[in-house]
């Protein structure tokens, strides 16, 4: 599985840092990406959503400019299916659990923590890509060809939905775009049991 | 109020509108005794615009069948709508629209609404309460007799939860109760007012239960009269000595004050007398009218001695400021609190941080008076939930007068307690020389005095050998104590500052050990590895920087634990270069700070450096928090020689100082920044310590104008 | 000779194209030399009035009725106008029911049932279609065939299941990409609803005198 790796921080000094080379040792040099403009990094993450990107967000931003939270959430409202670890050297209380409730924050990294704490975090991420139904679903979307803005699929109640309305129901997750899941696991469910059935017949 | 006029007139009733709930809820929960009963009483005459009150106490020890309580009032009095729709109703609005009383008075409201009533039941059971308006010819008459509703309650409280179809018939309500009325004579054209007769009195009332509420009572009224513009008075009458017709005064303070201030305003000049210690004594000064208003001030300190005599002849204690308009008790002062420790303390006095140190006084050391009026003092509002003051611009202008009045108590307790141990070491030193003088005229009369006197001298001699060495031992201990105390307070500010660096130099180990600690794992997890090698020289030559920048930190930390005075050699712009570049570099990173230094590196001063160091340290510190919320923070440092002082300017573009604090943020505890963990201490050390060097610092325009700050340093300079 | 009427709204924007789809198989089905003649009754007059004009003829004789077209809990809808509902209930006496429209197994179903229809076979959720698999009209439609197949409608309805199920697992096993539609085809299938009596096709024969 193909992962890329998006750090948003805007002090080159943490260019050089032993994390980033770690995750270039790991997901190869190619797919990381370090970005200290938050704009850039918005449209960066905008024209490649058809990849898995991990995006590691530096919260303290400088006053004035879009502040990290800020960037977290303009992210979101691109897709809630992107791993935003956020890396912050304050103190974390606080920021912590209003980021995590408010707009899904992936994981808390701090900026004194180990390899060796981070690093599990990051393979939780990319588990994360290939585990998650919604993931699959979108990475489904994503590689079939043809027309994608041509309605596909209708519903009884006079509803239909191209494959990028579906994809991006998914990645907002709305209520239409969290049933798919749901469906696919009620499939799922369904197989096993008449599978036992027939095993036991 | 004859009974004679009950048979003739025809038999009216008025209910009481409200439920038991709401009765017991409001009567028994707010007024809990029945001193508090008197004074809510009280508080609703005042409320009424009356001029006198009289409490009588009659035969209430032991009781029988003629005790009665009378509270006699010379208010506005009531219509009879005002009695069945206000007195009648429970929580009438009249008090909750109505914050002032009725004109030409317009006293802000004190009593608590609409619960007045109910502190009578407190009382007594009965009531027969006459009433009666300027401009009606009768008084009305309204009979209660809380015993009946006594009853009522108990049988509700004794009906089962769930009622039964039938048990609704049987109960009756509150509102059932029927409470007589009827009305005088047509002849009364002048009289006015509202009186409370109370009978089937509830328990006794001693001799000192009765001085007790006197005392409660006094501090209805404020004890400086001159302002009010509708006197207010409370009589007392009872069979006892001293209170058979006692008006009742607040208490003379002043006969046992240590320290007494009394600051008036004039209205004609629109001047504010305030107190400044100054050379050494406390004087009063005109000042310009402050924002909250011209005021009048009562201030008294007490010390120990003077606390206890105090608490002897009156038998209540110091209790702090408060404050009175117009001759009454504010609000969030009026309640009576019989727990000192709950009352709050709004004026925040001890709120001040170290108290305790430094001659401190809090509010158990002073009695104050703050005298407003309405006419000259509308800015201060008392909050709706009478608790506190509206918190406005005029009300902390108020509190920081206050605070800046006591603090001049302060200094002038320090400075007697200075003068003392001066004339003490002093006395000490004119005592050893005076020993030595009379050891002299010994040894003079020795050679004339005949041989039989000699052994009489010599134990002379060697008694005063031995006061001498006594006098002089006390010099020593007296100097060390002296230094013992200097050492003292130089190390309580050196831990302040050290409280502030700690957090600083725990943020830039912080970051060192998060930097070192990802690279010394980075390296000891891929160690050996050729196509890694440059990483590995990146790595190494990472932490060796990381360390030298936190080895510096720690010297700089070391110094603190030393206090020591020696003197060397300083380059200046080295100094403070160390600070702003290796020292606060991380913070600086952090908040967004440049800094800037524009001074010779070839200036050398001789000095204490770790003072030196203070100095700055402060200055940077204190900058750093007016920054907080600048985008682009700046902290310059500049100097220039001119007439043998080195001038400094020390400025930020931050939030900067108001020009009413321009003198004041030197003060020790002042501080606006208590919530970044301003101690109010570090202006005061730098200005100590310049001070200490001849140097002087004051607030200048600021280099950054129209924002920021800039402190002008000039120090004398000897090289 | 059976009255049956096959009902299409074929013009409906959204499931129109499902439902061309499905009026063609019958079409083929019921071919020119086809003993049976239904009466299609298309989207221009999918109306009450139209309907109560078709049935009121038949007076009490019985018949089939099968609509695709939209619905709700407690009617069948086109463009949003109920054209089955409380108010004609009462002409589908005698009738067999069978429909492909949303949720009218949870309300309509009943009404149709104590007014006298012998059975209903519909969906009590809303139906999916995924565009370009003949999977769901296929299921869709086979309950009806059975029916004609002589098959009675309680074991129509058991074929239908079944069919479902043969359907989902072939998505699922010859294409991974067929699991959304699979899915989806589970839904419908957990939808399906059999009420009433079981009757079969002999109930609604008669002869041509």
């Amino acid at each position: 599985m193909k992962v890329q790796v998006l750090i948003i921080e805007d002090n080159l000094k943490y260019k050089n840092d032993t994390l980033v080379w770690a995750l270039e040792d790991k997901f190869d040099a190619d797919n990381v990406v370090f970005e200290p403009d938050p704009k850039e990094a918005l449209d960066y993450i905008k024209t490649n959503l058809d990849k898995n990107i991990i995006v590691f967000l530096d919260i303290q931003f400088p006053k004035g400019e879009l502040d990290g939270h800020e960037i977290l959430a303009e992210i979101r409202k691109m897709s809630e299916l992107i791993p935003v670890i956020l890396w912050s050297g304050v103190n974390e209380n606080q920021e912590k659990f209003s980021d995590f409730i408010n707009h899904n924050a992936f994981r808390f990294v701090s900026k004194t923590a180990t390899l060796a704490e981070i690093m599990p975090i990051v393979d939780d991420a990319v588990s994360f890509f290939e585990n998650n139904l919604d993931n699959t679903i979108e990475d489904w979307i994503i590689q079939k060809d043809g027309d994608k803005d041509k309605p596909v699929y209708f519903t009884g109640d006079g509803h239909s939905y191209s494959l990028n309305d579906i994809l991006n129901h998914i990645r907002q997750q709305t209520d239409v775009g969290k049933s798919f899941s749901k469906k696919l696991n009620q499939l799922t469910i369904d197989l096993l049991l008449r599978n036992k059935k027939r095993l036991n017949d | 109020m004859s009974k004679q006029s009950k048979k003739k007139v025809q038999e009216n009733f008025l209910n009481f509108n409200f439920d038991i709930s709401a009765y017991r809820l409001l009567g028994r929960e707010l007024i809990t005794d029945r001193i508090t009963a008197l004074f809510e009483i009280v508080k609703n005459s005042y409320d009424a615009n009356a001029n006198l009150v009289e409490i009588e106490f009659i035969s209430l020890n032991p009781l029988n069948d003629t005790s009665k309580i009378i509270i006699k009032d010379d208010g506005i009095g009531m219509y009879f709508e005002d009695l069945r729709d206000r007195w009648m109703v429970i929580g009438t609005s009249s008090k909750r629209r109505n914050r002032t009383s009725p004109e030409p008075y317009l006293r802000k409201v004190t009593g608590k609404k609409g619960i007045g009533r109910f502190a009578v039941d407190l009382l007594g059971s009965k009531l027969t309460l006459s009433t009666k308006r300027k401009d009606e010819n009768r008084w009305i008459y309204l009979e209660t007799d809380w015993t009946k509703y006594n009853e009522l309650e108990e049988q509700q409280l004794s009906l089962p939860l769930g009622m039964e179809e039938g048990a609704n018939k049987k109960k009756d309500f509150f509102t059932d109760i029927k409470n007589r009325y009827w009305f005088g004579k047509n002849d009364d054209k002048a009289g006015h007012g509202t009186i409370l007769e109370i009978e089937d009195i509830n328990d006794p009332w001693t001799e000192d239960d009765i001085k007790r509420a006197c005392k409660e009572l006094a501090r209805l009224v404020s004890p400086n009269k001159g302002i009010q513009k509708y006197p207010f008075n409370i009589r007392i009458k009872s069979e006892y000595e001293g209170m058979k017709d006692l008006e009742i005064k607040p208490l003379s303070y002043i006969e046992f004050a240590t320290i007494s201030i009394e600051l008036k305003s004039s209205k004609e000049k629109e001047t504010q007398e305030i107190a400044v210690f100054e050379n050494g004594k406390l004087l009063k000064k005109d000042t310009v009218k402050q924002s909250f208003g011209l005021i009048d001030f009562y201030l008294y300190y007490f010390d120990q001695p003077a606390k206890r005599k105090f608490k002897e002849k009156f038998n209540i204690d110091i209790d702090g400021i408060k404050i009175y308009r117009d001759g009454i008790i504010t609000t969030p002062f009026a309640e009576t609190e019989a727990d000192q420790n709950k009352q709050k303390d709004i004026l925040g006095i001890d709120k001040r941080r170290y108290s305790g140190f430094f001659d401190k006084i809090n509010s158990r050391d002073l009695l104050g008076f703050v005298e407003l009026t309405d006419e000259n003092n509308a800015g201060l509002i008392e909050a709706t939930n009478r608790q506190d003051f509206l918190d406005n611009k005029e009300w902390r202008s108020l509190k920081d007068f206050i605070i800046d009045q006591i603090h001049q108590i302060e200094k002038c307790l320090k400075n007697n307690k200075e003068q003392i141990r001066k004339n003490t070491k002093s006395n000490l030193n004119r005592a050893t020389a005076d020993l030595s003088g009379i050891k002299t005229l010994v040894k003079e009369v020795k050679e004339t005095a005949p041989k039989e006197l000699h052994e009489k001298l010599q134990l002379i001699d060697s008694s005063l050998s031995k006061l001498q060495g006594t006098v002089n031992k006390s010099i020593v201990d007296y100097t060390k104590l002296e230094e013992e105390s200097k050492q003292k307070e130089s190390l309580y500010f050196s831990l302040v500052s050290l409280q502030t660096y700690a957090a600083m130099f725990s943020h830039m180990t912080k970051h060192t050990i998060g930097h070192v600690l990802r690279d010394a794992e980075y390296f000891s997890s891929r160690f050996p590895n050729e196509k890694l090698e440059g990483r590995f020289k990146v790595i190494s030559s990472r932490i060796y920087d990381e360390f030298l920048t936190l080895r510096k930190g720690v010297d700089f930390m070391l110094k603190y634990a030393q206090t020591d005075n020696e003197f060397e050699d300083i380059n200046i712009h080295d100094l403070i270069n160390n600070l702003f570049i290796s020292i606060y570099k991380p913070t600086f990173d952090l908040n967004h700070i440049k800094s800037e230094l524009i001074l010779d590196d070839k200036l050398i001063l001789h000095y204490n450096k770790k003072a030196l160091e203070d100095i700055f340290d402060n200055l940077i510190s204190n900058s750093i928090k007016a920054l907080k919320t600048v985008k682009e923070g700046i902290i310059k440092c500049s100097g220039v020689i001119e007439n043998k002082k080195l001038i400094l300017k020390f400025s930020d573009n931050g939030l900067g100082i108001h020009s009413d604090d321009r003198f004041r943020i030197f003060e020790i505890f002042f501080t606006k920044t208590a919530e970044d963990g301003g101690a109010g201490i570090g202006l005061y050390m730098v200005k100590n310590r310049i001070e200490a060097m001849q140097g002087t610092i004051e607030v200048t325009d600021s280099e950054f104008k129209p924002n920021g700050a800039t402190f002008k340093i000039v120090l004398p300079f000897k090289k | 000779m059976i009255n049956l009427f096959l009902a299409f709204d074929e013009e409906d924007g959204s499931m129109g194209t499902f439902n061309q789809g499905c009026l063609e198989d019958f079409e083929t089905y019921f071919h020119k030399d086809h003993p049976i003649k239904p009466s299609y009754i298309r989207s221009r007059t999918l109306n009450p009035v139209n309907i109560e004009i078709n049935l009121d003829r038949l007076k009490t004789k019985s018949f089939i009725f099968s609509a695709y077209s939209h619905g709700l809990d407690d009617r069948l809808v086109i463009k949003d106008s109920p054209y089955i509902d409380d108010t004609n209930v009462n002409l589908f006496k005698n009738s067999l029911f069978y429909t492909v429209s949303c949720s009218s197994a949870n309300i309509l179903a009943d009404r149709l049932i104590e007014n006298g229809c012998h059975c209903y076979l519909g969906y009590k959720c809303l139906f999916n279609y995924w565009d370009g698999y003949r999977e769901f009209s296929e299921c869709a439609n086979f309950g009806l065939f059975k029916i004609f197949d002589g098959v009675d409608s309680r074991g129509a309805f058991d074929r239908m299941l079944e069919k479902y199920n043969e359907c989902i697992d072939r998505l699922v096993e010859e294409n991974i990409d067929g699991f959304m539609q699979a899915a989806l085809l589970r839904e419908n299938r957990d939808g399906l609803v059999h009420k009433g009596n079981s009757i079969s096709i002999k109930d609604f024969q008669y002869s041509e005198d």
